[in-house]
């Protein structure tokens, strides 16, 4: 045996990571339809959906935990398809840190380095620099069962700072973590993927982490990516209505509404409302005239009357009896539902004072950015100018 | 419907080893709380603070060493917690696996001598109750129900009966994000309309707000503050309450007091007058939360800032950074340009001021008057 | 899964993948092999049993030894069994269902009070004493149980006098009775471990919940926990039913009366009057020398000794069979996670 260090495979990273067409089956259920994105060198791509959207059996097949049924996955130019996960040159994060409970926090950080035969110099320091990172240096000899959640968190991180991978894994990693650590443990996977630049794919089911974290945000459904594109991107140009309705948080108000003429103009009509669609999407809206549409209103465009930063008329306003009031740092929420029964949700900077629960408020509208989508196949209907789904 | 007091209750583990390695600090230490008829209280603090087991030593499933506890003044400590009648939905869901939906929400009558019809009859109002597509969960194995619609189930097990209280240990925490924010509207709607007197325990502080008409933080096995939102947010009992509410959580900045003024990093500042009289001069510790924060002002901290985080979601941006060795956050527009430094200044009116590395308050904001 | 389930069409992989099949396939053949030679050899004829080298596949496949056996059976090869071959079939039947009934619900419950009921050091001790049970050899038990069926429940030569008086202690000898093979076995500590392994799986907050509502701990065991347990108590069943159906030197030495002892046994003594030709008496000598020429002739050795060691273990297997539909059964009912 040499003690040199064993060679790690070296992809040329022009483009890092190509995910071509990869489809999953398990039996005769697909797991995973046709997935293809890229990741660029040093990009943090966050794939984000509901549970059982495929987004962790994708990320199985980029570690080569699960064999890819069709498509290609491709590190630089070289395809891993058929390449088991030891000779891939990955980092990955578990969910529950999968730290081996035997080993102490230092041999649990050293043990990607000593499987690859790493000089024992080279091991210390490179286990004492990552320890010091994450400022677990004080724990290096402890076991992993003495250690809180965070700091067992901070040892995975550990473990994935000492390696040179190629591409950098996350499986939901903040989701067993109290909500006061993960502030901080956010701010150590960016120290982490920073220090690296390198590929880093994320997944997590919640849309506000996916918000904070990601340079390009995936979001996935029934196997299928829907849309990708950044932050501000899928917020304010969702694609479909399960997009706009996923990210963001309350969700946006969804009301059935149909378009009709009117003059020059169009309104929509529907869920006992008569609202005029703003002249900006005029031209949009009345190529679905007389179809059945649902409109897509985001709790923060509900405004106070008194305090909308636009005229609140009748052709704007939205009537509702407040049902629930939530107190928060910058205000409140309230939870409201139509005379017709439909709920809604409105978020204020301002406190609703508790006396008006069961009370009818009118709130205003903000028409400019309201989302228009088609009521079977739920894609957007305004925003023509959006890319159809990123590839 | 019940009233519900927990008077001075202790409750100490037992050790699984055989050889006591006793850590001394009990479980439940001295805690007390009175809970009014209908009232929905929620119990928040990181994990091993003691909230489910005060839930259990409510239920009835653990025996508190010390203390009493009394539903609607009847001493119920050591009764057994199948004669107590509450309902209780845990993490987990805890359905039975062999049985259908029908037969977990069926077992209390089972067990308690009734009528086949009445049972019947029960599950059957309660399927209504419950709202669109229950009836569909009834006849499934738990198995073949996904997160959310176990813990329905659940929920409808508990409210067959009518219990006097309802106990809930952290009912949602299993399930995804999206389906969570749902989740817990229909809870506290079911609750306002039920008006059960409700304890609900969590470790996700948004959510204890939401449930709660009042919120009691727990440290330790011992209760820190019992408070609505606002008293939590603008008046904590103690640096802990400060920085457990709040997300992100308040930064707290070391500085110092000479006549009236404050001194931090370099910079100072008259303290407003309300200030001036509850803080003494000498070291005092300042929390600033992220929006009490005054941007670009001409005697302002420079915060080196380490990155910005953007929320185009809460239309806002977090700006994560560092003042005087300290981290610190402040929250920006959400179109505010990238920078590598802020000028921040501290909006003194919406601080809070510890006694140095202590934890009593010397001053809390209150509550700020909007109109 | 312990095998990478990515990159098998790589050389090494492919290797090492065909290896471990390879060493699968031998220990399964290793395993199977008495079976077959057991099946084999019954329908072989005398002298071929005995044959060297062995032959694997009789050369000349004869119904001999089942005759011979079914002759016995039916009491005209001579009088080598005590009573007819049912009569000790049905005292194995009921020693085994005894065993069952009075074990498997003893056993089961000790390890759920063990595992959901008690707490702290208490359950630890108990837990550690029914295990030191498992560490207890059965030759160092033989002779005090044996003395214990003599003066039940003490585990003395003779019962002690009652102090004061002259009188020994009334015993309840249940020497040379079925219930002293029963009692011995109908806790076995590692059905226990097996129970309580399983036991601790469930979580607490299950029977939390079914304490809220309002059940009986003895309710929330038949209701609650046994659906569940299915699969775990068809393991055991199956181990109990194989432990007190081929039990051999315990009934031997408790059991006196030739009527009363279990197949097993009774199997064994065939086997060896059998083999052994002579006896005690020249008169039952010379009688068992011509029987034993008969059977020869007849082609009975080892071929016969055979299908007896067949019609021993086929209850076993038939309970194999039956136990393993409900451990499939149970994993499919469970799976709650």
């Amino acid at each position: 045996m040499t003690t040199e260090a064993i060679a790690e495979p070296r992809y040329s990273s022009e483009t890092a990571i190509k995910v071509r067409g990869v489809q999953k089956r398990f039996g005769d259920k697909h797991a995973v339809e046709d997935v293809s994105f890229d990741i660029a060198d040093g990009e943090l791509l966050v794939l984000v959906g509901p549970s059982g959207c495929g987004k962790t059996t994708t990320l199985r097949m980029l570690a080569g935990l699960e064999p890819v049924s069709d498509g290609q996955i491709q590190f630089g130019d070289r395809v891993v398809n058929e390449i088991r996960p030891r000779d891939r040159r990955i980092a990955m994060v578990f969910q529950d840190y999968a730290i081996f409970p035997h080993l102490t926090v230092f041999e649990n950080i050293a043990y990607g380095l000593r499987s690859r035969r790493e000089a024992r110099k080279v091991v210390k320091d490179k286990v004492t620099e990552a320890a010091q990172t994450f400022r677990i240096d004080h724990l290096l000899t402890r076991k992993p069962r003495q250690l809180s959640g965070g700091e067992r968190q901070r040892v995975a991180l550990s473990r994935a700072m000492v390696r040179d991978a190629a591409l950098y894994l996350y499986d939901e990693p903040l989701s067993n973590l109290d909500a006061q650590l993960r502030h901080q443990a956010r701010e150590d996977i960016l120290t982490l993927h920073k220090n690296k630049h390198r590929p880093t794919v994320y997944v997590t089911h919640d849309q506000s982490e996916a918000m904070a974290l990601g340079d390009r945000i995936a979001v996935m459904a029934d196997g299928r990516i829907q849309q990708i594109g950044t932050g501000s991107d899928l917020y304010e140009r969702p694609v479909s209505e399960f997009v706009a309705f996923f990210i963001g948080t309350p969700s946006i108000n969804l009301f059935d509404m149909e378009i009709q003429a009117d003059g020059d103009g169009a309104v929509m009509v529907g869920s006992g409302l008569r609202l005029r669609v703003h002249p900006s999407m005029t031209a949009a809206a009345r190529a679905h005239v007389g179809q059945r549409v649902r409109m897509g209103v985001r709790p923060e465009d509900l405004h106070v009357p008194r305090m909308a930063p636009f005229e609140v008329t009748e052709e704007n306003t939205l009537h509702g009896i407040v049902t629930l009031i939530e107190p928060t740092a910058s205000g409140c929420t309230v939870y409201l539902s139509t005379a017709e029964g439909q709920d809604f949700v409105a978020t204020f900077t301002v406190r609703l004072p508790n006396s008006y629960l069961d009370q009818e408020i009118p709130l205003g509208i903000d028409l400019s950015k309201v989302h228009l989508f088609d009521a079977d196949t739920g894609a957007s209907l305004l925003k023509g100018d959006i890319d159809a789904v990123s590839r | 419907m019940a009233r519900i007091d927990i008077d001075h209750v202790v409750k100490h583990y037992v050790d699984d080893r055989i050889v006591q390695t006793n850590t001394g600090r009990p479980a439940l230490d001295d805690v007390s709380l009175q809970v009014a008829d209908g009232e929905t209280i929620s119990i928040v603090g990181s994990s091993g603070c003691g909230k489910s087991t005060l839930l259990k030593v409510v239920a009835g499933i653990e025996d508190p060493d010390q203390g009493r506890v009394r539903y609607d003044g009847v001493d119920v400590t050591g009764v057994r917690p199948q004669e107590r009648g509450v309902g209780m939905v845990f993490q987990d869901y805890a359905l039975y696996p062999s049985m259908k939906g029908k037969g977990n929400l069926a077992y209390y009558f089972d067990v308690h001598d009734s009528s086949k019809e009445e049972a019947e009859q029960r599950v059957r109002e309660t399927a209504e109750r419950m709202g669109v597509g229950f009836d569909l969960l009834l006849g499934q194995v738990p198995t073949t129900l996904s997160g959310g619609e176990q813990q329905r189930v659940a929920i409808a097990r508990c409210i067959v009966r009518d219990p006097p209280l309802f106990l809930m240990d952290e009912p949602i925490c299993n399930l995804d994000a999206k389906l969570r924010e749902q989740t817990r509207v229909e809870i506290r709607k079911l609750l306002r309309k039920f008006k059960i007197t409700t304890l609900y325990v969590t470790h996700d502080q948004q959510e204890a707000i939401f449930m709660g008409d009042r919120i009691v933080v727990m440290r330790d096995g011992r209760i820190e503050q019992v408070g609505t939102f606002d008293d939590l947010y603008y008046t904590p009992a103690s640096r802990f309450v400060a920085t457990f509410i709040g997300s992100p959580p308040i930064s707290v900045l070391p500085a110092a007091v000479t006549d009236g003024r404050l001194q931090l990093a370099g910079a100072s500042w008259d303290l407003p007058s309300p200030v001036r009289a509850a803080v003494p001069d000498g070291p005092v510790d300042l929390a600033i939360r992220p929006e009490g924060w005054r941007l670009d002002e001409a005697d302002g901290l420079a915060v080196s800032v380490r990155h910005i985080e953007r929320l185009p979601t809460e239309r806002a941006a977090f700006a994560y950074g560092t003042v005087a060795g300290r981290n610190v956050t402040v929250i920006l527009p959400v179109d505010h340009p990238e920078r590598d430094q802020l000028t921040a200044t501290p909006d003194l009116d919406r601080a809070y001021f510890f006694e140095p590395d202590g934890e009593r308050p010397l001053h809390t904001p209150g509550v700020l008057e909007l109109f | 899964m312990l095998f990478p389930r990515v990159g098998r069409k790589q050389p090494m992989l492919r290797i090492a993948w065909w290896a471990v099949v390879a060493f699968l396939c031998l220990g399964i053949a290793l395993h199977l092999f008495p079976f077959y030679f057991m099946l084999v050899s019954s329908f072989k004829s005398g002298e071929e049993v005995l044959a060297f080298p062995p032959t694997f596949w009789p050369q000349d496949p004869s119904f001999a030894g089942w005759k011979l056996v079914f002759q016995i059976v039916q009491g005209s090869a001579g009088q080598l069994l005590d009573a007819p071959l049912w009569l000790f079939f049905w005292n194995s039947v009921q020693i085994t269902f005894w065993v069952l009934v009075i074990g498997i619900p003893i056993t089961s419950m000790a390890a759920y009070a063990n595992s959901k009921l008690q707490r702290g050091p208490m359950a630890r001790w108990s837990f550690l004493f029914f295990i030191g049970t498992l560490m207890m050899p059965a030759a160092l038990t033989l002779i005090p149980n044996f003395l214990l069926t003599r003066n039940f429940p003490f585990a003395l030569p003779n019962a002690p006098n009652i102090p004061g008086t002259d009188t020994a202690f009334p015993t309840f000898p249940i020497w040379d009775t079925h219930w002293a093979v029963i009692f011995p076995i109908c806790f076995q500590a590692f059905n226990f471990l097996l129970f309580k392994g399983f036991f601790d799986t469930i979580p607490d907050s299950v029977i939390q919940a079914a304490r809220v509502d309002g059940g009986s701990e003895f309710n929330i065991f038949r209701r609650i926990v046994l659906p569940m347990s299915v699969p775990v108590y068809a393991v055991t069943i199956w181990t109990a039913f194989s432990l007190a159906w081929d039990q051999f030197l315990w009934p031997l030495v408790v059991l006196q009366t030739p009527e009363r002892m279990p197949m097993s046994v009774e199997l064994y003594l065939l086997m060896e009057r059998i083999v052994q030709s002579g006896g005690t008496s020249a008169e039952a000598a010379a009688a068992e020398a011509e029987v034993m020429q008969d059977m020869l002739g007849g082609g009975l050795s080892w071929n016969g000794l055979m299908v007896l060691a067949i019609l021993q273990s086929l209850p076993v297997f038939i309970a194999f069979i039956v136990c393993r539909e409900y451990l499939l059964r149970g994993i499919r009912l469970r799976g709650l996670k």
